[in-house]
């Protein structure tokens, strides 16, 4: 959980604020350039429809910037951050259920070096988000932040507003199911191939 | 906590490096969120309107952003009741009603500031329900919360679409777009939703000129609405119409 990804710092490479700015504002910049792409990777795995996410990524950032004044030096930028993200994407997640949300183009195609490792991360990352859909939402949210957003589980206990146990204990279950779960698929495809 | 099974942190390591932003979200976000930062605030107080202030609100709005819809309906249909604004928003996917609809308690509500064209009180209205044909008598009594608060969000997404039109005829789509994702975001039971969709529609293809699928999806839903015309004026699209006497 230590270790860094490279989509967990992510600075947007050429984005550069266009004026000089008061030091709020740059903070709320400053934070999106380094943590858009980590937001990007979380929201995505919280369950929001592809096609939605670059909406959610930018109202994660607006609440940031409504919110800025109430940010005090207890969490990292990176934690109170998630926790946005995290409240932001249960409420997209509640409106795609309602039907409330405004129709959106299909996510263009993201641009890769080579097609085999297109192929090989794309059909990675669907199976993880099957994996992810089968987790009751709870456990979801507590395995994302663990494992996708690397957070530790005082970090995840603050930003979901759950004692440290009810973290060990969702993020224990959760490991269990999505291990037994990803055997299953294993199998299931061994068995497939092995009939074909 | 001991470490996750090592298959499932590869198959997460491997789907990440798929879940790379699209190309060019980075920017667009950004300019987005500048355009936010950039906004001048609007003003944070307003004195409390009437009903009938808010109604010719929404006209004014609708009429700014080019809402004269109603002259084109057919004289067979009244205007009132089934054909306002209000009305062509219920066509929509069902809202909840402001009284069921309460701010969601995980969700973070922003306070008061200076950049925020909407205040707190403001964000937590509920959606306002002009009903034109029917003037509020006098002593009609006050709606919970206070109809100032109603009546500022309404004069607040009122200012905000029509900047936002404003944005589209000045050629600024993305400042356009910038508006209209505030004016999302920024209210709890918007009312002026179906002009706000027209604006991202036009402001859509006019940033892409093949990024039509909003203005498409716009017009289907609102096929004789004048503000449909507009946005297929300004995408460029083909009306059923013209299509029809084209064949």
């Amino acid at each position: 959980m230590t270790e860094t990804k490279p989509w967990v710092h992510s600075p947007v490479v050429g984005a550069q604020p266009r004026q000089r700015r008061d030091p709020e504002s740059a903070w709320v910049v400053d934070a999106y350039q380094t943590h858009f792409r980590s937001t990007w990777a979380l929201v995505g795995r919280l369950g929001v429809p592809p096609s939605h996410i670059e909406d959610v990524v930018q109202e994660v950032f607006l609440v940031l910037h409504r919110r800025r004044a109430d940010f005090r030096n207890e969490s990292s930028v990176q934690t109170w951050l998630h926790g946005i993200a995290l409240r932001v994407a249960r409420r997209h997640r509640t409106r795609v259920r309602r039907g409330q949300t405004d129709p959106l183009p299909a996510e263009a195609p993201a641009k890769t070096p080579s097609i085999e490792s297109a192929v090989h991360g794309r059909a990675s990352l669907a199976r993880l988000d099957a994996l992810l859909s089968e987790l009751p939402q709870e456990q979801r949210e507590v395995f994302v932040l663990a494992e996708v957003a690397q957070l530790r589980a005082p970090e995840i206990a603050q930003v979901m507003g759950t004692k440290l146990n009810t973290v060990y204990s969702r993020l224990r279950l959760a490991r269990s199911r999505m291990k037994a779960s990803l055997d299953a698929l294993q199998k299931a495809e061994g068995g497939t191939h092995g009939a074909a | 906590m001991e470490p996750l099974d090592p298959e499932l942190r590869q198959l997460i390591d491997d789907g990440l490096t798929a879940a790379a932003p699209e190309r060019g979200a980075e920017s667009r976000g950004l300019e987005s969120l500048l355009a936010h930062i950039d906004t001048p605030p609007l003003t944070p107080t307003v004195p409390a309107a009437p009903i009938l202030g808010k109604l010719a609100l929404v006209i004014a709005t609708v009429v700014v952003t080019g809402g004269t819809w109603i002259a084109n309906r057919p004289a067979s249909v009244p205007v009132v009741g089934a054909d306002t604004p209000a009305a062509i928003e219920r066509q929509d996917p069902p809202k909840a009603k402001p009284s069921a609809h309460p701010p969601t308690p995980s969700t973070p509500v922003p306070p008061q500031q200076p950049t925020n064209p909407v205040t707190p009180a403001a964000e937590k209205a509920p959606r306002p329900r002009p009903e034109p044909h029917r003037p509020a008598p006098a002593t009609r009594k006050a709606d919970p919360p206070a109809p100032s608060t109603t009546a500022d969000a309404l004069r607040a997404e009122a200012d905000l679409i029509a900047r936002a039109e404003s944005a589209l005829n000045r050629d600024k789509p993305k400042e356009a777009l910038a508006l209209c994702d505030f004016h999302r975001t920024g209210f709890d039971a918007p009312q002026l939703t179906t002009e706000r969709k027209a604006i991202a529609a036009s402001a859509a293809c006019m940033v892409k000129q093949t990024d039509t699928e909003l203005a498409t999806a716009f017009v289907r839903a609102h096929p004789r609405s004048a503000l449909a015309t507009k946005v297929r004026q300004r995408c460029g699209l083909v009306s059923d119409d013209e299509t029809s006497q084209g064949q």
